[in-house]
């Protein structure tokens, strides 16, 4: 269960402080797929990044289940992120030098173990480029290096994935792929997913979507349709 | 770890090009004057002993009842008894008193020299047991009579019956030549005198030479106060002119080697930081996918050790190409001895090598703790923009190097005349250390300073943005910058400082209007300073003796320059004590050299001579000075008997009331001419000392930093053209926002130009440190100190440096563009 108490986060200081969140109070429930939306500057991708342990929050509390990411050091938060954490970004996930394969055991490598070819093979079939193992980023697709990132972020099955916008720099039929998989991961193996977007397409496919504005939680609903959410956007905007 | 650096590696071989230039670079450089070094010379040529013979001498070391040893400079003769005694041995055939002085051949035009050796003059008896054979003509039979070298005959012309003049340290004499040996490649070229005549011209006996019976080993054991020499070993007491020459350009190697890696250190360090620093965001990546701070660190450290490798092996192909360059550098400079070549050997390619790996080490460690500190959101950020802290190891490591190379400033007066220059070139490296440290702090108010007379335009802005927040590209770029401005100014500022004051203090205390200095012998004849003395209109002659004192100290044994000088001839301040007591067992010394010792006057210090031989002397005053001559002053009547051969190095000649300068040195001119010396007024005198040394400077300078200089410069150019690759994206924005390429090449060539200045102004501050600390200290000793600033020198290489940084920026900058 990751929970978010009293999140705050402020860039800068005195006078140039930006307060990116606000106290922002939040529990995702296990198995679920919840996306997080607000228009720029809401505060969404720095909820991510401070629920995902990338940054440290200038206030409040983030914990996976008893533990407090708070009080941990780097080098637990490190190994937090590679044993139970999983990420993909709009762009530059993937090492441009490693090929598909060893960019998925990337964080396998890192963790010490040295997986299996079969296991790195399957992770990639799993989300259809297993035909593309031996290429590296710059030789693929985008729909295909986000199919990559999704792999490795599965590949040490994480209790929890974060995506920021992974279909934003894709066209739509393929951006649709990319969530369907992310949905799968929901309903196949029971993951918690959180998605970050500002596309209400996007959300459609989560269970459940929070809306941030100015750093604070502004509203929830429940089980959304496209409509419901973009017709909840135009409301608050 | 060591899988994904070699990935890395091998997929984006353009990212570590930089890198690896700048280390196999630096390796063949280091290389390259290991080779020189290597290089021995050729096949010694044959010896001047006969194979199985004895050399029995006097132990050229000093040693001391407390163990310590010290080779003397001018160790004393045999006596007559031990010849004897000798003699009386079983097994002995016979025993030959060998004696060995410079006898110098003087032609119509001057010496006559063999290239390659040292003219030696001996007694007949000598050559009993050497490869000499008669060519022509006999035995030399009366004193006049003398039998030359074949080599030495024919260089000088002359024949069997005809007339030679050789000088000697008795003066010079003319004699017939009664015969001449047929040519032999020994390192001496040898001109033999009757034994009576010889004894005549050096009193000292050099060496017993024992020949045993036939069949029969040597039975000579060794005795207080001699050394035994037998076999291979008698070869020590022959001249050997081109080793010499060789220890003295490995002297200078070893100064060139020193900067070398340096500066090799200096510029992979900052090319490696820029190079990582450039791939920040891969880096962050790589902890957000779950590397911890320790494994990005190995991860860095494991490229730096692969790269290193191959850029040792391309750094030693170089290293022979280099080897040749730096000899053709060295033999345009008329440094070191004419056959130097560079020998092909795995020795210095290993050290090099091994050095290259050290180097890559160090270079890395420091940028590889900045990528141990890269946070994982840096991947998700687009601008680079880096935090300005000054970490506080990195002001205590600033402010430690300052500090020391103030100290050694202040040390360099102190120490001894050969290890100056090497102090000078270390306090040039600590300082650029330092300063290097603490760019932080002084690169933001130069950034300002430089600007204001600069850039108004709307580019030169834009230039200065940039370079206010990218400290770090703009570091790399200063770096080699800075060790070349820093380092020139640093060393020939305190190099030439060092010989100002030098010249300073001889002009204060030489009065005497006329000088008389060798032309061809090492010094002056006994018979110069009789023939001076008798021309009319001259006053007074005095001589001025080179000699050494040894001092024992807790360390050892330190030998130390002195001076023996008539009283009143050299105008020295005194500041205790009185030079009028400055007679028998006295001496006086510099008065800075007298308080390192704490010596005060009255003191009875016991020094051994320059011939070893132990002597309690008085202090009797402390004089300014130090500088030019050396630290001791000693009185001429104890001295006497005790001085190495050629010692009087001048003599000053004080004039009659009534007489003129100029008459006086046309009348001494002739006379003294013909007794191998010149007649000088004193300001030629003071005039060309100077620029001897100058010229000493001079040809250190571009020997010593030619070629590490050559090898910053390629830095310069290297590290600009990684520096601007990453630029594209920057370009390309700035096309977008309206700028002609014409406006994007000025910004980058601005950004060039301030970069070039913060790493002159750098160097300079480097400089001015040195031109301010120095004469303070030099100051102490003698208060004819002045500070001497190397405009030529700083200034040709500032210039140089600005104009590379601006050029290869236009350059870099406009490819990019086209790429775009």
């Amino acid at each position: 269960m990751l929970t978010v108490e009293g999140l705050r986060r402020v860039y800068g200081r005195g006078a140039n402080a930006v307060t990116a969140l606000d106290g922002v109070s939040y529990a995702f429930p296990p198995g679920s797929f919840t996306a997080v939306m607000g228009p720029s500057g809401s505060g969404k991708s720095t909820l991510l990044h401070c629920a995902a342990g990338l940054d440290r929050p200038t206030g409040g509390t983030v914990r996976m289940g008893d533990l407090d990411l708070g009080q941990l050091s780097e080098k637990a938060l490190t190994r937090l992120r590679r044993d139970r954490i999983g990420f993909v970004f709009q762009a530059f996930n993937l090492l441009p030098a490693l090929t598909a394969a060893q960019n998925v055991a990337l964080p396998l490598r890192l963790a010490g173990r040295r997986p299996a070819t079969a296991e790195v093979a399957a992770a990639l079939d799993a989300v259809g480029v297993g035909a593309r193992a031996r290429h590296r980023p710059s030789e693929l697709s985008g729909g295909e290096q986000q199919r990559v990132a999704i792999a490795r972020a599965l590949v040490a099955a994480p209790e929890v994935v974060f995506a920021d916008e992974p279909a934003g720099a894709l066209d739509s039929t393929t951006g649709r792929g990319v969530l369907r998989l992310l949905r799968a991961v929901v309903d196949r193996h029971g993951q918690t997913v959180v998605l970050v977007t500002h596309d209400p397409v996007a959300a459609a496919y989560a269970d459940r979507v929070v809306f941030l504005a100015d750093g604070r939680v502004s509203g929830e609903l429940d089980r959304p349709t496209a409509d419901a959410v973009a017709a909840w956007s135009a409301e608050r905007c | 770890m060591l899988r994904l650096a070699w990935a890395t590696l091998r997929s984006r071989p353009s990212a570590f090009a930089g890198s690896f230039v700048a280390l196999a670079l630096g390796v063949a450089l280091i290389a390259a004057t290991g080779l020189v070094v290597a290089a021995q010379p050729g096949d010694r040529p044959v010896s001047r002993y006969a194979p199985g013979v004895v050399v029995v001498t006097r132990d050229p070391f000093l040693r001391t009842p407390g163990g310590a040893t010290e080779r003397l400079s001018a160790p004393a003769g045999v006596d007559e008894s031990t010849v004897d005694r000798l003699a009386g041995l079983p097994g002995v055939a016979r025993t030959v008193a060998d004696r060995s002085f410079d006898a110098i051949a003087m032609g119509p035009g001057g010496p006559v020299a063999v290239p390659g050796t040292r003219s030696r003059g001996h007694g007949w008896a000598s050559a009993g047991f050497g490869p000499y054979a008669l060519a022509a003509g006999a035995p030399p039979t009366v004193d006049g009579d003398v039998v030359l070298d074949g080599r030495l005959a024919a260089a000088a012309g002359w024949t069997v019956g005809g007339t030679a003049t050789v000088l000697t340290e008795a003066g010079v004499g003319t004699y017939r030549v009664a015969g001449v040996l047929a040519p032999v490649d020994t390192t001496e070229s040898a001109v033999f005198f009757t034994d009576a005549r010889a004894a005549e011209l050096s009193g000292r006996i050099d060496a017993v030479v024992v020949v045993p019976e036939a069949g029969r080993g040597p039975a000579v054991a060794p005795a207080d106060g001699l050394r035994v020499l037998t076999g291979a070993a008698v070869r020590e007491t022959e001249p050997d002119p081109v080793g010499e020459a060789y220890a003295e350009s490995g002297a200078l190697l070893g100064l060139m080697a020193s900067i070398g890696g340096f500066v090799s250190v200096f510029v992979v360090a900052s090319t490696f930081a820029l190079a990582i620093a450039q791939r920040r965001r891969e880096l962050a990546l790589l902890r957000v996918v779950g590397a911890t701070p320790r494994q990005v660190r190995r991860m860095v450290l494991a490229e730096a050790v692969v790269l290193g490798f191959g850029a040792a092996a391309a750094g030693c192909i170089l290293a022979l190409p280099v080897a040749y360059a730096s000899t053709a550098l060295l033999r345009r400079l008329d440094v070191g001895p004419p056959g130097l070549r560079p020998t092909l050997a795995a020795g210095p390619l290993l050290l090099a090598t091994g050095a290259g790996l050290v180097v890559a080490w160090l270079g890395v460690w420091f940028a590889s703790r900045r990528a141990r500190r890269v946070r994982p959101m840096e991947a998700l950020r687009q601008a680079d923009v880096e935090r300005r802290r000054m970490p506080v190891p990195r002001w205590i490591v600033g402010l430690v190097f300052f500090g020391a190379g103030i100290a050694m400033l202040c040390a360099i007066p102190g120490s001894g005349g050969d290890s100056r220059t090497s102090l000078s070139l270390l306090v040039g490296e600590v300082l650029v250390v330092g300063v290097a440290a603490l760019a932080p702090v002084f690169v933001p108010p130069l950034l300002r300073v430089v600007a204001v007379p600069l850039g108004r335009s709307v580019t030169a802005e834009l230039a200065r943005a940039n370079l206010r927040v990218q400290t770090r590209r703009a570091a790399s770029v200063a770096a080699p910058v800075l060790v070349l401005v820093g380092i020139t100014g640093s060393f020939v500022g305190a190099t030439s400082t060092l010989l100002h004051s030098a010249t300073n203090e001889q002009r204060a205390q030489t009065v005497a209007p006329i000088v008389v200095v060798p032309a061809a012998a090492p010094g002056l004849s006994a018979t110069a300073i009789v023939t001076a003395s008798t021309v009319e209109g001259v006053a007074a002659v005095a001589p001025i003796v080179d000699t050494h004192v040894n001092l024992v100290t807790a360390g050892g044994v330190e030998e130390y320059n002195a001076v023996v000088v008539p009283a009143g001839a050299v105008d020295y301040t005194v500041r205790a004590g009185s030079l009028g007591d400055l007679r028998g067992d006295a001496v006086a010394v510099a008065a800075s050299f007298a308080a390192d010792r704490g010596w005060h006057i009255g003191d009875a210090i016991p020094f051994y001579l320059d011939d070893g031989s132990p002597a309690t002397l008085r202090l009797v005053a402390t004089v300014d000075g130090g500088l030019a001559a050396g630290s001791l002053v000693l009185p001429a009547d104890r001295m006497r008997g005790h001085l190495g051969p050629w010692s009087v190095s001048h003599a000053l000649v004080t004039i009659a009331p009534g007489s003129t300068v100029d008459s006086v040195r046309a009348a001494l001119a002739e006379p003294l001419a013909a007794d191998g010396a010149v007649v000088l007024d004193r300001q030629t005198w003071l005039d060309r000392s100077a620029a001897v040394q100058a010229e000493g400077v001079a040809i250190g300078l571009v020997a010593i930093l030619g070629l590490a200089g050559v090898y910053a410069a390629i830095a310069v150019v290297n590290t600009l053209v990684m520096a601007v690759r990453e630029r594209t994206g920057d370009l390309v924005l700035l096309r977008r926002a309206g700028a002609t390429g014409r406006q994007a090449l000025a910004m980058l060539a601005w950004e060039g130009m301030f970069v070039a200045a913060v790493g002159i102004g750098l160097g300079l501050l480097v400089t001015t440190v040195t031109l301010v600390t120095m004469p303070a200290a030099l100051r102490t000793l003698s208060a004819t100190a002045e500070v001497s600033v190397p405009v030529r020198p700083l200034g040709a290489v500032a210039v140089g440096c600005a104009l590379l940084v601006v050029g290869t920026s236009a350059v870099a900058g406009a490819a990019a563009l086209r790429r775009t």
